[in-house]
């Protein structure tokens, strides 16, 4: 056995010697691996710094930024230099990009905080809330950070972004501004509305459209009528939805108590109104298991019901619709629930240089040239500039991530070829007239529940797909449904959404 | 019995003929798709024998061919190094507990067993290999830890347990010692169980990719596998969440499809048929104890 | 050598005739003879030390890779936060083991994961062992082709074998249901009814997994000493006798351990298999869901490392449990053939 017992603690040994060493090399590797990217440019840079005044006073520091792309770009490095060559002016920083596949970022990121690696940006959203992440303790505070670094965009942005990403009263992220609204109706193939004069304008509620649906079912034997109803509505004339939970908790609009409404008749009736569309045959058979998207890349879904009717729409989804010119039919005005941290910056609690940080994430959200390199690439090589602003991304760029949203301010993106002049005005303008959903803010703490919510999630997925497509009858369905949910402690999670709701509601100043 | 031999072969080649066919139709569906154009694929759906026939899907992956060979390069580098010391460790635990005269043959068993069923999960491992051993974007990352799956050790313990014991009885009793046994006599009498697992082991660090998903940053050191289940992942990913695609407005018509995904398995898997057969060559019948003695 | 064959089918490697096989059981002796177990021990040591370092560098390995992190099997009794760590995070005890066993559901999935692994186990032995001995049959060259076809659909992820499912199953177009149409009957809508779902995938495992299996047989095979076959060619033995009387009970150790391992594996649903093929369609979860597709779809939004450390925990103690009485039911029987 001895010798075993040789064997076990020379590794034992061997493995704390090299975790030591290794944290020795941290410290100093840390500073030395900084060196030589920073020493690439630092000639130039340094000149550059000693006249401008902010960058001449910090001392260099490495930036890590994690962000998810469809796609990684091949010029990944030649963009990164470049962006550093402006970063290091600013605020002699560098910042290592760390791009991870849009597919994998969700479990990367869990694993990365889980770990809690050093790092100091990394994008959250709607994939990896920030509310979540705060309550597993990832993420810092930045309130003081954005009074000190940002104030100038604190300002810029509306309050109601920042509410957004307040949890337990403390400021978690600066927002990447784009489109904030939702605006839910139809969008119909332009062919069919034209062959059977569908009157758009008589099209106020979903049971409007019925009739246009009959003439396609009669008429167009080949044609799927209607695509299913696959988004909740969060908004009527009625109700609003509250965020954030399982989409079945609503309040009525104007109510001053706010009284909680969980699956409203009204919620249900949608779902009675897709079965007796399914059994008409206005929803294809196999709907629920399908891949619709396929039948609709055919060109053979007639009117499909859609949540973000926002401008210039029609052209976006032509394509998809097999190339066929569509007509979108709002059945609603815009309407928002405040911001629900759709894309923003957070940083990391791991982070080391939390204020060069918050700089940064500033820069992004300020300086047009930095933050459309980034997002476009570098003129001339990736795209090209037309003498009226727009641009085109070359043949066969290597660096075109496409996905704007995820570095900064929308706002301040060159436009696109072929996007209206004053995408970002009317944008804007919807942003600013949306009406704002009451309780928009409220934030729940799942943590009590969280056995609860997995349950209930689970009865879902089993349920969802027949009850929104119509294939499963919901009045047959219901009941049974309905105590499979009890027994997964649907009334533990109601009971606990009430209180914290009711305290959000005193909290808030809404009810007194 | 002697005459009846010549119909039951052609029989059992009959059997592995249709067999082979079922086993390869699929395939053969995802080479067709892969070359099949887009647009026909949404109009007809998927078929045998390609309606438009097209390249563009291998276009898109070789979209940058720098990149695709430094993946395939990475991926070569890390499973022939990868192979080699894991077959060796391998065999050599393997063997050990595959000795019944050895005194802690069960136990090392069990040692090892132990670590199929119980695993500490992927933060301490995380912690143990970025934090500890500091092998983030090193291509060590990649090999170590998938170096020695206890299923192999005990499947080639399965394959050694079978080896006549004389020969190790009487290589004692000629003053061997056990290096030299393991080495000049066990390793060369199961060239076919070396070559086996050799082929499984080639594999799973061809196919790995999750490992490299979490600990390559360095695009320079991407393995071929994550390269192309990165697209894929992001391609369903994509399809999976439209409705966010969608709020966030990413532009789906410029992302690779139906034939792309499929192109990406030929890819991915093509270069493992060439490997096949060089494993193949050394599944041969053990040599014979009396060979070995003479 | 003309009786080789009766030889090799009693035990070969029995290993009586070695020194460490007679030492007395440790631990029953009282204080003077502990001390002498001791130095007997570690004379026992130093007669193995050779076979003990060629297996050192697989232990240390597996003590690095394998046993450190074992720590964060702790994780699965916490309510894990980053902040505070694996130590410093809350104590939950079994809260984390509860949205298992709260609902009917829990019946339902354990019942399929271990129907559906139990089937899989049997079906995959028995076809990969009839199509090894079938294989040993034929000229190299030949099986080298078959065995490359069988191996073949290993390369293919779930994600795309779910896509290819989709082409032969999916109700409009799919490949079965044209043929179905054309024959004159009704089209079937697969992915709304489960009743024909565990013989698909019962099929669609045994078509991926079968080569794997077969190639390790078919190995097992290879490494059979050609004296037994040839001492049974002389003894007048037909090709079905050598097949039953020397190639099995010679695999028999190799069953075994393939056998004990997928045991091990029997709380372990193979997620892809039974998520990306039936197209994660609830209108079948009565016959596909297993353990893992559950927890897949219950933690998904939740994204709780704690839950699904608990869950792979609870997976682990069940495997761990029906091995060592699997392991115990072999030793019982054969001695020789149990894993430790």
């Amino acid at each position: 056995m001895l010798k075993r017992k040789i064997g076990t603690t020379a590794a034992l040994a061997l493995l704390t010697a090299t975790a030591l060493a290794a944290c020795g090399n941290n410290n100093t590797g840390g500073g030395a691996a900084a060196s030589p990217s920073a020493g690439g440019s630092s000639p130039a840079a340094s000149g550059a710094t000693a006249t401008s005044t902010s960058g001449s006073e910090l001392k260099p520091v490495e930036l890590t930024w994690y962000y998810p792309l469809n796609q990684m770009q091949p010029d990944q490095q030649k963009v990164e230099d470049a962006v550093n060559k402006i970063v290091k002016e600013k605020i002699n920083a560098t910042v290592k990009l760390k791009p991870v596949a849009l597919g994998d970022y969700v479990q990367k990121m869990n694993t990365v905080l889980a770990a809690s690696e050093t790092f100091d940006i990394m994008w959250t959203g709607y994939l990896i809330k920030p509310e979540e992440l705060v309550r597993k303790g990832a993420l810092q505070p930045l309130d003081d950070l954005i009074e000190q670094y940002a104030p100038a965009l604190k300002a810029d942005m509306p309050q109601y972004m920042w509410d957004g990403l307040t949890v337990d009263g403390k400021i978690y992220g600066v927002a990447n501004q784009q489109i904030n609204g939702s605006r839910y109706g139809f969008i119909i193939q332009k062919r069919f509305a034209d062959k059977y004069q569908l009157d758009t304008a008589s099209i106020k509620k979903m049971e409007d459209i019925e009739p246009f649906l009959e003439k396609l079912k009669q008429g167009e034997p080949d044609i799927i009528p209607f695509n299913g109803y696959y988004n909740t509505v969060l908004h009527d004339a009625t109700y609003w939805g509250v965020p954030g939970l399982d989409d079945h908790f609503f309040i009525k609009s104007g109510d001053p108590t706010y009284k909680l409404y969980r699956y409203p008749e009204e919620e249900l009736n949608t779902f009675r109104l897709a079965s007796k569309w399914y059994k008409a045959g206005y929803i294809y058979k196999d709907a629920a298991t399908a891949k619709m998207t396929d039948y609709q890349a055919k060109g053979q879904i007639a009117v499909d019901f859609q949540n973000v009717l926002k401008p210039g729409v029609e052209a976006e989804v032509k394509g998809r619709n097999g190339g066929n010119d569509v007509v979108i039919v709002p059945i609603s005005d815009w309407f928002t629930n405040g911001y629900s941290a759709t894309t923003n910056l957070s940083i990391s609690r791991t982070s080391k240089n939390p204020e060069r940080a918050m700089m940064l994430i500033n820069l992004m959200n300020s300086d047009t040239e930095l933050y459309n390199l980034i997002s476009n690439g570098i003129e001339g090589e990736h795209y090209t500039k037309s003498a009226e602003g727009f641009i085109t991304p070359v043949a066969d760029s290597k660096y075109r991530p496409n996905m704007d949203f995820i570095f900064g301010n929308v706002f301040n993106s060159y436009l696109k070829e072929g996007q209206p002049k004053d995408v970002w005005e009317q944008t804007k303008k919807i942003n600013e007239t949306a009406e704002l959903n009451p309780v928009g803010a409220f934030k729940f703490n799942s943590e009590p529940v969280v056995t609860e919510i997995a349950n209930l999630n689970a009865v879902w997925g089993e349920y969802k797909k027949g009850i929104v497509t119509g294939t499963l009858d919901f009045d047959k369905t219901w009941p049974g449904l309905y105590d499979k949910l009890k027994e997964a402690g649907e009334d533990k999670y109601v009971a606990e959404i009430t209180k914290q709701f009711e305290e959000f509601l005193k909290t808030s100043g809404l009810k007194k | 019995m002697q005459q009846a031999r010549p119909i039951p072969r052609t029989l059992i080649h009959l059997f592995f003929i249709v067999l082979s066919v079922a086993m390869i139709l699929p395939f053969l569906l995802v080479v067709a798709v892969s070359l099949t154009d887009e647009q026909a694929l949404t109009k007809h759906g998927y078929q045998f024998i390609p309606s438009t026939f097209s390249l563009n899907a291998y276009r898109y992956m070789l979209d940058s061919p720098v990149i695709l060979f430094r993946a395939y390069e990475v991926t070569l580098l890390v499973t022939v190094a990868g192979t080699l010391i894991s077959l060796l460790i391998t065999a050599m635990t393997a063997y050990v507990v595959s000795r019944p005269d050895y005194r802690y043959n069960r136990i090392t068993t069990f040692y090892v067993f132990f670590t199929m069923l119980f695993s500490g999960g992927l933060v301490p491992s995380y912690i143990l290999v970025t934090q500890y051993l500091h092998l983030k974007d090193s291509l060590l990352a990649l090999i170590l830890p998938v170096l020695l799956s206890p299923f192999n050790i005990m499947v080639m313990k399965g394959f050694l347990s079978k080896l006549p014991f004389e020969v190790i009885e009487s290589a004692k009793i000629d003053g061997a010692r056990e290096f030299k046994i393991f080495f000049r006599i066990i390793l060369p009498l199961s060239t076919p169980a070396l070559a086996t697992m050799g082929l499984l082991i080639a594999f799973a660090y061809w196919n790995e990719w999750f490992n490299a998903m979490l600990y390559i940053d360095d695009p320079n050191k991407v393995p071929l596998q994550l390269l192309l289940v990165r697209t894929l992942n992001s391609i369903e990913f994509i399809t999976a969440n439209s409705d966010f695609a969608q709020q966030l407005g990413i532009d789906l018509s410029h992302f690779p499809n139906n034939s792309a995904r499929m192109a990406i398995a030929v890819l991915a898997g093509g270069p493992m048929l060439i490997v096949f057969p060089f494993f193949q060559r050394f599944f041969v019948r053990g040599l014979t104890v009396g060979s070995l003695k003479g | 050598m003309p009786n080789k064959a009766s030889v090799a089918l009693s035990d070969q490697s029995r290993p009586s005739a070695l020194p460490d096989a007679e030492s007395p059981p440790v631990g029953i002796a009282d204080k003077p003879k502990r001390k002498s177990a001791i130095r007997r021990e570690l004379k026992h040591l130093k007669n193995n030390r050779e076979l003990f370092l060629l297996s050192l560098p697989g232990l240390i390995y597996k003590l690095i890779f394998a046993y450190l992190p074992m720590v964060g099997l702790i994780i699965a009794f916490k309510n894990y936060r980053y902040d505070l760590g694996m130590f410093g995070s809350k104590w939950v005890g079994l809260d984390n083991f509860r949205f298992l066993f709260t609902t009917d559901i829990a019946w339902r999935i354990t019942r399929n994961t271990v129907l559906y692994n139990a089937g899989y186990m049997l079906l995959t032995t028995l076809g990969a062992l009839l199509l090894a001995v079938l294989m040993n049959e034929l000229k190299a060259k030949y099986t080298k082709l078959y065995q490359t076809a069988l191996f073949l659909p290993h390369f293919l992820s779930w994600v795309l074998v779910g896509y290819i499912a989709y082409a032969f199953l999916n109700h409009s177009d799919g490949f079965i249901n044209r043929m179905l149409v054309s024959l004159g009957m009704q089209p079937v809508s697969w992915y709304q009814d489960s009743g024909p779902w565990p013989i698909i995938l019962i099929v669609v495992h045994l078509w991926k997994a079968i080569g794997f299996t077969t190639l390790i047989y078919f190995a097992g095979i290879m490494g059979i000493s050609g004296d037994y076959y040839e001492a049974a060619r002389i003894d007048g033995a037909t090709k079905a006798q050598m097949a039953l009387k020397i190639t099995v009970p010679l695999l028999t150790p190799l069953i075994i351990i393939m056998l004990i391992l997928s045991i091990g594996g029997m709380f372990r649903g193979d997620f892809g298999l039974h998520y990306f093929i039936p197209n994660n369609s609830g209108f079948l979860y009565a016959s596909t869901d297993v353990i893992d597709t559950y927890v897949y779809r219950a933690l998904r939004e939740v994204g709780n490392v704690s839950m699904s450390a608990a869950v792979g925990f609870y997976q682990s103690v069940v495997g761990f449990v029906l091995v060592l009485v699997a392991n115990g039911i072999v030793r019982k029987i054969n001695p020789d053939h149990s894993m430790w």
